[in-house]
């Protein structure tokens, strides 16, 4: 065999390894990237409010608000035959010369499903979905009735949530303030409501003062408008003791929202009409989301024992200076480890799983400059590197929104 | 031909939420219509008329046809339209549900019925909303056979909340990819392999045989084909 034989066929073993390799490289980018964006954490959320309490319009508001990135870095998607029942209700609410949107049946009773978007530069990926479950507000107060299946998958909805938003209707706390008798009947209903609910929860709560802008009489200083509201409330018993005991191991706030905007309505007679020319603007409404997620994580570390904590925080730095694969190997390591069993057990285990104890430790990183890391990356280990990047961001600017609302108002703090 | 349906309604006050305030007297009887809550909901100004089946709590399969009513000031004796304590228009959700599960489009006499028997229930729930019980309602013979009203049929099952909370696993990547890896795996050996043969071929310096023609040399009888399918048989052996 000559020499020119045996350069042919080493070049041809030459190309079918390089085959072989590139083709394996591709496989393991594909699944370091799958690994990174498959598995998308769906956290579940109920708001709990009577009937009236503007449970949708606040839901219509979200989205309204968060459809575009802005300047937040991300923005919600919902199915379409969603998205077309959201747009009603908004042209509903927002036309000053039709009604106020029916109220929710029971047969509306369901979950919207939203996903919190970013973009990388090739694309838009999913960094976690939201789950709000929209349900008649009777449900809470009045009796089922015979056959009916609806308030027993309502009290299973709250127990398996994720996070409860308390929805306080605006109006009910202005008839209270005013001493008016039926309002505060219904205030104490609504609080003896989510009393009975969300004492024994163990999800982070958050409670919302909806119709904001109908408080506007109370003062001009808005946080302290919130601070009267604040003092009302917890001059309620069950209120008071219901963030009393939460307040030890939770986040307790209280936002206050306008789903219209302080110019879009006002209150005659007992009613809440729409202005003839009344200007469309929701205030503060993507807050009581934005401290859903940040907040679930915060009291899953608030959950740890602190040498768990510390063990957290020595890992967090550990990935820092790791890539996507050694991360996911570090990961993997980690949870044998009792500070990531701990973790795993505090994330609710199967529910969330390793995604879950990912954007956990994801969200107690800083975003720092990672642009010379990332050159030094292969493009597929880069694209999965984007995404953990692009998740931090969302988390830090998701935490730093509620970090604003608790500098404009410092009243919202319940329990300090 | 005409089936047994009875008028239903289902409705809020100026307070109480919605609830079932019309019902079959043989379903108030048994405790079983929950389900009407459930099944019906809100009906689009381009859809009037909505028809579906729905089962009760006890199994039992009806259709129901039904339609929305805003009320008005004239509906309850008012000077203006009335509204809930939240502002809103208050709205009736009326029809009739029968056991024959083969109408598929009500006649609009029956579900003016329908409307008839739902008001005069509604005058009394406003009345007292808080003390009010669901009233039976007494059957019509529906005209199921008329097409008069548009409707869309529809499944009217409770959807399930919740229920999914385990993260799908990843699918394993389809069996194609593996054949497709091996035949291109294959055509590059193979392609290696013809590369080396041609390249000796052409080492040896000598002029490619025709397809037939036989070549012989000492040892062993090799047939090449221009084609390139390549034999060697054993030479026979000389007598000495």
């Amino acid at each position: 065999m000559s020499v020119l034989s045996l350069v042919i066929l080493v070049v041809g073993c030459i190309v079918l390894v390089k085959l072989f390799r590139k083709r394996r490289a591709r496989r393991t980018a594909s699944r370091s990237h799958a690994n990174a964006t498959a598995h998308v954490p769906t956290f579940r959320v109920v708001a709990l409010g009577l009937q009236g309490s503007g449970k949708t319009l606040l839901l219509t508001s979200i989205y309204r608000r968060l459809q575009v990135p802005g300047d937040r870095g991300y923005y919600l998607r919902t199915p379409y035959e969603q998205l077309i029942e959201l747009n009603r209700w908004y042209q509903e609410t927002a036309n000053t010369d039709t009604d106020w949107p029916r109220g929710t049946s029971r047969g509306e009773m369901r979950e919207f499903e939203f996903s919190l978007m970013t973009h990388l530069d090739d694309g838009p990926v999913t960094v976690f979905n939201l789950g709000y479950l929209e349900y008649p507000g009777e449900l809470l107060t009045d009796p089922e009735a015979p056959g009916g299946t609806a308030q027993a998958r309502l009290l299973e909805s709250v127990s398996t949530a994720d996070a409860l938003i308390g929805i306080i209707d605006g109006l009910r706390v202005l008839q209270t303030y005013r001493g008016e008798q039926r309002g505060k009947v219904l205030l104490q209903t609504t609080l003896d409501a989510m009393v009975h609910t969300m004492l024994s929860a163990r999800a982070p709560l958050v409670f919302v003062i909806t119709k904001w802008d109908l408080l506007d009489q109370l003062h001009a200083d808005e946080n302290v408008r919130l601070e009267i509201v604040r003092d009302l409330l917890m001059g309620v018993e069950g209120f008071r003791d219901l963030v009393r005991v939460h307040s030890a191991r939770r986040v307790i706030r209280l936002i206050p929202v306008t789903a219209v905007g302080h110019d879009f309505a006002e209150l005659n007679d007992g009613q809440v009409r729409k202005k003839p020319h009344g200007h469309f603007e929701p205030i503060n409404v993507e807050a009581a989301l934005s401290a859903v997620v940040p907040d679930i994580l915060r009291q899953i570390e608030l959950s740890l024992d602190h040498a768990t904590r510390q063990a957290i925080m020595a890992e967090t730095q550990r990935r820092m200076r790791m890539g996507p694969r050694e991360a996911v190997r570090s990961l993997t390591a980690f949870v044998a480890e009792r500070a990531g069993r701990a973790l795993l057990a505090a994330l609710g285990g199967g529910v969330l799983g390793d995604v879950g104890m990912a954007l956990f430790l994801d969200s107690r990183t800083p975003p720092v400059d990672h642009t010379a890391r990332l050159a030094a990356l292969s493009e597929a280990d880069r694209r999965a590197e984007e995404f953990v990047q692009a998740r931090r961001r969302v988390m830090h600017t998701l935490e730093h929104q509620v970090t604003k609302l608790e500098a404009s108002l410092p009243a919202s703090r319940l329990w300090g | 031909m005409a089936a047994q349906a009875w008028p239903f309604l289902i409705a809020r006050g100026r307070q109480r939420g919605y609830s079932v305030l019309l019902a079959p007297q043989f379903l108030l009887a048994e405790g079983d219509y929950g389900f009407l809550e459930e099944a019906t909901g809100p009906v689009p100004e381009s859809d009037p008329v909505r028809v579906g089946v729905a089962t009760s709590h006890h199994g039992r399969r009806f259709v129901l046809a039904w339609s929305e009513h805003r009320v008005t000031a004239a509906d309850v004796g008012d000077t203006a339209d009335p509204r809930d304590e939240h502002s809103r228009p208050l709205r009736l959700l009326y029809g009739f549900l029968s056991a024959d599960t083969t109408i598929t489009a009500p006649a609009g006499a029956d579900l003016d019925h329908a409307r008839r028997a739902a008001l005069d229930t509604y005058r009394r729930f406003l009345t007292d909303e808080h003390r009010f019980s669901t009233e039976p309602s007494t059957p019509l013979d529906a005209r199921a056979t008329e097409q008069s009203v548009p409707f869309a049929a529809r499944d009217t099952e409770p959807t399930t909340l919740f229920a999914a909370r385990t993260l799908t696993p990843p699918e394993p990547p389809p069996a194609r990819r593996w054949v497709k890896a091996a035949v291109i795996s294959a055509a590059v050996v193979a392609g290696a392999v013809a590369a080396v043969v041609v390249a000796i071929a052409a080492d040896s310096g000598d002029p490619p045989p025709s397809c037939a023609e036989d070549t012989t040399s000492a040892g062993s009888t090799t047939t090449t084909s221009s084609c390139g399918a390549q034999t060697t048989t054993p030479a026979q052996q000389q007598p000495h």
